[in-house]
């Protein structure tokens, strides 16, 4: 044993991992990353397929910078288990793949593919109304600006998921916000098929979609300035709407939603799609606020709502 | 670190992810219906009140309502709580407005249907027809917007808890009346359709007065376990 190390016993959990090391060596001293590194590279395994749990009360290792072995109460012959979680994909390559379907959907529905999904209404089809060319074109910007925000604007953590979500992930968007929507707002029957929109109606959705696509694209911003290049820095965000609460981008998405319900003459679908996303939007931005309460303590100024002010 | 886990409670998996579907599919449709009957009321003139009926009633209001048959199944399977003959009583009583009132005697072009009809004259009917969408519209959207949260587990707003609870007071007044007065109306156009039908219709005319009692007072017991819960 090389002097100012520890020796820590590794055991898998799980499926059998090959070529892990039964021991590893490492100074007390070392970032608790370093022990993913290592195992990483002795076992061949990607270092985002790996989970290290303490064996004596199970309490995960955290893959960081920050944290010194020491810290986590390791100790001398202390046992690790590491657990093979199997293939992981990128948050990124997740999201580009998830938006990409209701990105396509709206205009292959409403111009080539339309006489075959409305075969069994009388022929010739109607030309696609004004407002269902718009409808067109407002969720096209939406899921265009996701992908670009994507590519150019979110700093991910490194943090990886096990590659079958991506199904999961993307059956929301691709069902719900793609097929679903195109699939009712398209008609030829729709509300949106009406000669002469409602002026209150259509402006007003106009209205909110341009503010709220803007709004959201600031949180984004803002967001994006808490975390330097490369790091998975945290802080206490702070612009237009952070005041208001936990998670503005979430409430300013919802506004941009409302805007195209709106325009779409009030389509059922898209309130749905508004409703299953509002309900686990909700869902994150109260861990989210938890978690900012649990992290920055006494310098988190609590929010009373989460996502929409004076109601949730 | 001394997280306690939280057991969650309710549903778990498939049948969660179901609920929460279906709850959601339910308050985007109601939430729908009520929303475009104010936005109609609102824009026409008050002689179209009727062509509220005819926008809102075929496919949305009818498929919307029908969908509440799952209710039943979801009871009798166990997936809720709630109990099966008050639900199989509440969608009945529904599913009978729909279909066995409002679609059969709808006008339908000859001037002699009860609500729907494109005249000058606004009859009964339509009043009736907007007391029943606006009582339906308004508690079932606060009702399936409640469940969607209470599956999904985030917890339901106290002020939504506040309106699941209390509502109802006016806006259950409010539904039975208009149901009533529509099976009142459709009684003469059943006798032409068949006189056992008005018998049928009489005869749920003679349950609604105990049968709205008895969903009335569920209801109040609802709202004091509801409210006894959340004092814990």
């Amino acid at each position: 044993m090389a002097p100012g190390t520890i020796t820590l016993i590794v055991e898998p959990r799980g499926k059998p991992i090959k070529k892990l090391p039964k021991e590893v060596q490492i100074s007390p001293n070392a970032s608790t990353q370093e022990i993913y590194t290592v195992l990483a590279e002795a076992s061949g395994c990607s270092i985002h397929r790996l989970r290290i749990t303490k064996g004596s009360d199970r309490s995960l290792i955290l893959n960081s910078k920050d944290t010194k072995v020491d810290d986590t109460g390791l100790k001398e012959r202390s046992v690790v288990h590491v657990k093979d979680l199997g293939p992981q994909i990128g948050w990124r390559t997740v999201f580009i793949i998830e938006y990409f379907g209701p990105l396509a959907i709206p205009a292959l529905f409403l111009y080539p593919l339309r006489p075959l999904i409305y075969y069994n209404f009388d022929k010739p089809l109607p030309e696609p109304s004004y407002l269902q060319q718009l409808v067109c074109v407002l969720l096209s910007v939406h899921f265009l600006k996701r992908e670009f925000e994507t590519i150019f604007i979110h700093r991910f953590s490194n943090a990886t998921m096990p590659a079958r979500n991506i199904f999961k992930n993307s059956a929301h968007y691709w069902v719900l916000a793609g097929l679903n929507i195109a699939y009712w707002v398209f008609r030829p029957d729709a509300s949106a098929t009406i000669t002469e929109p409602n002026p209150a109606l259509l402006y007003t959705g106009l209205g909110l979609f341009a503010f709220g696509e803007l709004a959201n694209l600031n949180s984004h911003l803002v967001l994006r300035g808490l975390r330097r290049p490369g790091t998975t820095d945290r802080g206490i965000p702070s612009g237009f709407g952070f005041n208001l609460v936990t998670c503005p981008n979430y409430l300013f998405e919802i506004i941009a939603w409302v805007g195209i319900y709106l325009v779409s003459g009030l389509s059922w679908s898209v309130l749905f799609f508004i409703t299953v996303g509002g309900a686990q939007m909700a869902a994150w931005a109260k861990k989210k606020e938890r978690r900012y309460r649990k992290e920055f303590g006494d310098k988190y100024k609590r929010k009373s709502f989460v996502m929409l002010p004076g109601l949730f | 670190m001394s997280s306690k886990p939280t057991t969650p409670r309710g549903p778990r998996g498939l049948t969660k992810l179901y609920l929460l579907g279906y709850n959601a599919i339910s308050f985007s449709l109601w939430a729908t219906c009520t929303l475009r009957g104010c936005y109609l009321l609102a824009i026409n003139p008050a002689e179209d009140i009727p062509t509220t009926f005819n926008d809102i009633f075929w496919p949305l209001l009818t498929t919307t309502q029908t969908l509440a048959v799952l209710e039943i199944l979801h009871s009798l399977l166990g997936i809720v709580r709630a109990p099966v003959t008050t639900t199989a009583m509440q969608v009945a009583s529904r599913l009978l407005l729909v279909w066995g009132v409002m679609f059969l005697f709808h006008e339908k072009g000859d001037g002699a249907g009860i609500v729907g009809a494109p005249s000058e004259v606004v009859k009964v009917g339509d009043y009736a027809f907007l007391g029943c969408l606006s009582a339906w519209g308004v508690t079932e959207c606060i009702r399936y917007g409640f469940f969607a949260l209470q599956v999904l587990g985030t917890g339901v707003p106290r002020w939504w808890t506040w309106l699941r609870y209390n509502t109802f007071y006016v806006l259950y007044p409010l539904g039975i009346t208009s149901e009533c007065v529509l099976v009142v109306k459709a009684l003469k156009p059943a006798a032409e359709l068949n006189p056992l039908y008005q018998w049928f219709l009489i005869v749920v005319l003679g349950i609604y007065v105990p049968g709205s009692y008895i969903l009335y007072t569920h209801m109040i017991a609802q709202r004091k376990k509801a409210l006894r819960k959340r004092a814990e």
